[in-house]
């Protein structure tokens, strides 16, 4: 396990308020978090507490209402469309609970497509892809379509992936949701094998297994941090 | 049939439940079958109706000509010759056009009609409104009979059924008028009064000293016949050849060489239009196909997002034969819906094809939507129903019950299958739009190369109007010239008079042609009967400047070279160049055989040499050209053009002041400034480039359409990837470029296929074009790029809507 560095991320009153007609719904309600890197975080809590919504603000896939977003050292919580694309693009992974693989484009495909974005050269994004699938034991299924995969299968290369173009940041959506508890439980093995090799993990996860998994726990409810606890790591 | 009723009540329901998508598919549909309708209407009545005689299909033409003579019509002796010794034919008439003037309504009126034979209304079987036709006992005591076309009579007498046995001064001439023919009648077309030739055949339309019952030469007669019962055309025509060999035999220098044809009436009618009209009916057929793939498109996109439906049926037992006929319930309904709102639009579109017509298109008053065309609206549309409800109907219910019932989880096999059945239909469309496009911009670039074609005269502030003779009043040469003669001076006379001549024929007109044999003095006299042929234009001084018509070399006609021997002629530049090559013309001097048969030739002396002009149409190069002076050679049907700035009512007041000053019996023609003769000369080439660029319009329209549906569904069902790769970091240019890559290969695909199509349909086209080459590149190129630019931008609003997918909510969305 790595030693605790320095915030790489670091949320500063974050608040996100959805408009429906004319109910307003605070997802959340002034969150202050910080993740140094080499961390393993996991985000519980019951459903409708605001875990997807931090995790889409932590992805840059949608954009707080209040509050400042530190990723890097570096504000983003107000970039425009196309450098939050590149932001998601180099410095975070994301693995979604439903795979969210493309179906028509092979397992070698969906690996590259990240780094086909960053315009990365062929010769370089093959041996990425390549040495992504063998980190999760899919390379002898690279010529696959994702229907031809189990569902575990189907998420450890999600994990390839998110882990082919070195993000600073994995960040994952449940990815045992979906997943016998086999399946599961090897796609838990992964990220910890991640983890160890330097990766900083943060996952949302309802089920208190998986969140043992993790060195440190945070429990949100009605979009506030109610908990944030180190934890002792079950191998 | 109650399974049937259940079929349709639901199909009933889901497209009130969707009316966005009925109404569009409903238009789509009213538009294609719609078109398609109005001008099959036009086919019906045009080609496909039998003439309204009696057993059309024995009526024939027959004609004798030479080989590439241009003129068909026939000599009395050799019409007498054929009706006397022919064994096939049941009988017999001949028949010329004719102008007669009259007083109707206390104003002399002209009215288009016909001299006949006494056979000429039996051979055609039909009854008369009123009263009665033509016998051979009337010729035989040589009556004056006359027939009025139901139109005049309505028109000129109110219908009053007093008219008949009533004497019509027809021309001066007193005619009894007998009868009156149905509407139904019309055959020669447009005419309005039929009289009976006095003699065994109609006399020619010239004053003329020889006998014309014995000249062969004087060829002028049109002549119909009824072939005896089972007598084929050929058979006839054998028949009629071996006569045509007995003439030949008998008068070599008439008759040796003349071939003779047979040919249907009805081919005879409509054969010149039936090329153009069945291309049109393809082109609106292409049309009606781009529209079943847009419809059957939509019903696409629609089923796919009923697979949910789909599976459930299915695990409810339903077989695929069940589930496809429910659907094809359900296009049927459409497409029926839409035959009754495209019949509804037929009849308009029929209304303004006919309105829009060339008066010279045959048989407009026989195209109207009747029950064929009803029947033909409800075949096509239970055709479409199927074509485009067939193919989602097979596609959709191939998807297995877990497979649908999955739909939204991921893309299922019948989903992948639907987007390329989808992508193939898109390929076709845009395919089948660019064939329509190429063709009518080849057609549109005719037509502007046309109008753009230099007529050999200047047609601004020029204005004609038609001064014919009735050849029973001015019966002789000399009557017809001091006619002339004296209208020019009367109108010369008037104040401010502008500039004025006549001349036969009009340029551009549609009052027929005269054409001459010459030899030119110092040349070798070529074989009999192969002398060259040349136009013959009939003016009076001062034409070539009225007309704007530049004399290249020499002079034009004058009042001082009146009677001054030897006799004026000028030519064109074409005859100049093909007849003299580089020497001189003028002072030449040219026989135009006028003299007596077997006597000394006439000479006339080349005085001038006149710019080219297209007389017959625009479209034909010039060809060689002699203009006497009218008191040479003279035609009662002259036409009066007048140079001026006045409007058309002040010059057509000053000429019929003119007219009446001499002859206060005789009415003034039609009047129309140059530009209408031209712009009339090109109706059918502007009928067809309009009639096409409309349907390539729509056919553009409903392609654009398709391409915006087939982006904006693989845009909604690709939510989620465009999700999935936005979260991976696509910038919005990639996620529009995506997009827009997809539109682009379908764009590229469809326009080689309509490439590939429009090369090898448009070759049947060369002899509908005019300046440009069946497969001319830019054409080509431009519409394409013009199509895959149209589509590129119909694909970027979807492509935009995609980047404003919200990653989160599509990743959820399970």
């Amino acid at each position: 396990m790595n030693a605790p560095a320095e915030a790489l991320i670091k949320l500063d009153g974050i608040t996100k308020v959805f408009y429906t007609d004319e109910v307003e719904t605070h997802a959340l309600a002034g969150v202050h978090l910080d993740i140094r890197k080499g961390e393993y975080v996991s985000i519980a809590g019951p459903s409708g507490c605001g875990k997807s919504t931090l995790l889409s603000i932590l992805g840059l896939l949608d954009t707080p209402t209040d509050g400042r977003y530190f990723l890097n050292g570096r504000t983003v919580a107000d970039l425009p469309p196309s450098e939050r694309a590149r932001i998601r693009n180099r410095e975070i992974g994301f693995i979604f609970q439903s795979f969210n693989l493309i179906g028509d484009l092979t397992v070698f495909e969906n690996v590259e497509l990240p780094l086909t974005y960053r315009g990365m050269k062929s010769g370089e994004r093959k041996q990425r892809v390549e040495a992504a699938l063998e980190r999760v034991g899919m390379a002898h299924r690279a010529k696959h379509l994702p229907s031809q995969l189990s569902g575990g299968q189907q998420q450890r290369v999600a994990v390839a992936r998110a882990v082919a173009g070195e993000p600073l940041i994995l960040l994952a959506d449940e990815p045992t949701g979906n997943l016998d508890s086999r399946s599961g439980e090897a796609v838990m093995d992964l990220l910890r094998e991640l983890h160890r090799a330097g990766a900083t993990i943060c996952m949302v996860t309802h089920d208190p297994r998986y969140a043992r998994h993790a060195e440190r726990a945070i429990h949100l409810f009605d979009g506030r941090v109610v908990e944030d606890m180190e934890m002792a790591v079950t191998e | 049939m109650r399974t049937l009723l259940q079929d349709l009540r639901y199909a009933g329901r889901l497209f009130r439940r969707a009316p966005g998508f009925a109404l569009v598919a409903l238009a789509t549909l009213a538009l294609g079958i719609g078109a398609t309708t109005g001008v099959f209407s036009v086919v019906n009545g045009v080609l496909l109706q039998p003439l309204p005689y009696h057993d059309p299909a024995q009526l024939v033409a027959v004609q004798t000509s030479r080989t590439q003579a241009r003129d068909d019509s026939m000599s009395a002796p050799d019409f007498l010759d054929f009706q006397a010794r022919n064994h096939t034919l049941a009988a017999m008439a001949a028949y010329r056009e004719d102008v007669f003037t009259l007083r109707a309504r206390g104003v002399p009126i002209q009215a288009d009609g016909a001299l006949v034979t006494a056979e000429f209304f039996t051979l055609f079987g039909v009854r008369p409104l009123a009263g009665r036709f033509f016998g051979a006992d009337d010729a035989k005591a040589g009556r004056a009979l006359a027939v009025l076309s139901e139109g005049f009579w309505q028109r000129e007498f109110g219908g009053d059924p007093g008219v008949v046995g009533r004497t019509l001064q027809l021309g001066g001439a007193s005619y009894t008028v007998v009868g009156i023919a149905p509407a139904s009648f019309a055959w020669p077309q447009e005419r309005q009064i039929w009289a009976l030739a006095t003699r065994a055949a109609p006399e020619p339309p010239i004053a003329t000293t020889e006998g014309y019952l014995t000249n062969r030469g004087m060829r002028y007669l049109d002549v119909v016949a009824r072939l005896k019962p089972g007598v084929a055309p050929a058979t006839a025509r054998a028949d009629l050849e071996t006569i045509q060999t007995g003439l030949a035999r008998l008068d070599p220098d008439e008759e040796a060489g003349r071939s003779v044809s047979v040919t249907s009436l009805q081919e005879q009618l409509t054969g010149d239009v039936r090329h153009v009209l069945l291309v049109l009916l393809a082109a609106v057929g292409v049309l009606l196909l781009i529209a079943c793939i847009n419809v059957a498109h939509l019903l696409l996109a629609r089923a796919t997002g009923r697979a949910r439906e789909i599976g459930i049926r299915t695990a409810l037992g339903a077989s695929r034969t069940r589930l496809v006929r429910q659907l094809i319930t359900e296009s049927l309904l459409l497409s029926l819906a839409g035959g009754a709102a495209g019949l509804l639009m037929a009849t308009w579109i029929t209304a303004a094809l006919v309105r829009l017509a060339p008066h010279s298109l045959p048989r407009l008053t026989d195209v109207h939507v009747d029950p064929r065309v009803a029947a033909f609206a409800v075949l096509i549309s239970t055709a479409t129903g199927l074509l485009f409800g067939l193919v989602p109907a097979w596609q959709v219910s191939k998807a297995g019950p877990s497979d649908a019932l999955r739909a939204g989880d991921t893309r299922t096999g019948a989903g992948v299958a639907s987007h390329r059945t989808a992508n193939i239909m898109i390929v076709a469309q845009v395919g089948l739009s660019l064939v329509l496009l190429i063709t009518a911009g080849l057609m549109g670039q005719s037509l502007l190369r046309l109008v753009d074609q230099d007529p050999g005269f200047h047609p601004e502030h020029v204005v004609s109007a038609q001064v014919f003779l009735p050849q029973t009043q001015y019966a002789t040469a000399a009557a017809q010239t001091a006619f002339y003669e004296r209208f020019l001076q009367r109108f010369a006379s008037q104040p401010g008079a502008p500039p004025i001549a006549i001349a036969f024929p009009l340029p551009l007109g549609s009052g027929g042609s005269a054409r001459a044999s010459f030899q030119i003095q110092g040349q070798p006299e070529p074989p009999h009967g192969t002398r060259p042929v040349a136009r013959m234009g009939i003016v009076s001084p001062g034409y070539f400047r009225v007309m704007g018509i530049p004399l290249q070399r020499g002079r034009g006609f004058t009042d001082a070279a009146r009677d001054a021997p030897p006799r004026a002629v000028v030519i064109n530049e074409t005859l100049a160049r093909r007849y003299f090559g580089g020497a001189d013309p003028l002072g030449a001097h040219v026989d135009l055989g006028m003299g007596p048969d077997n006597g000394p030739p006439e000479w006339f002396t080349v005085v001038g040499v006149a710019g080219d002009v297209r007389t017959g149409s625009l479209r034909a190069a010039p060809e060689p050209e002699l203009y006497l002076s009218y008191r040479e050679f003279l035609l009662p049907f002259m036409t009066a053009v007048v140079r001026t700035d006045r409007d058309v009512g002040a010059v057509t007041s000053a000429v019929r002041t003119a007219v009446a000053a001499v002859d206060p019996n005789l009415p003034l023609g039609e009047v129309r400034t140059m530009p209408d003769v031209i712009a009339a000369s090109v109706q059918q080439p502007r009928l067809r480039a309009l009639v096409l660029g409309s349907f390539a319009l729509l056919a553009l329209v409903l392609a654009t359409l398709g391409i915006y549906g087939l982006v904006s569904y693989s845009v909604a069902t690709r939510t989620r990837e465009f999700g999935i790769r936005v979260a991976l970091g696509a910038a919005p240019g990639e996620i529009v470029g995506l997009v827009l890559g997809l539109g682009l290969k379908l764009l590229v695909a469809g326009a080689a296929v309509g490439v590939a199509g429009a090369w090898a349909v448009t070759r049947g086209l060369s002899g509908l074009l005019y300046g440009v080459t069946a497969t001319d590149p830019l054409t080509y190129a431009v519409l394409a790029a013009l199509l895959v630019a149209i589509g590129t931008v119909a694909s970027y609003i979807p492509a935009r809507r995609a980047t404003r997918v919200d990653p989160m909510t599509a990743l959820r969305s399970e």
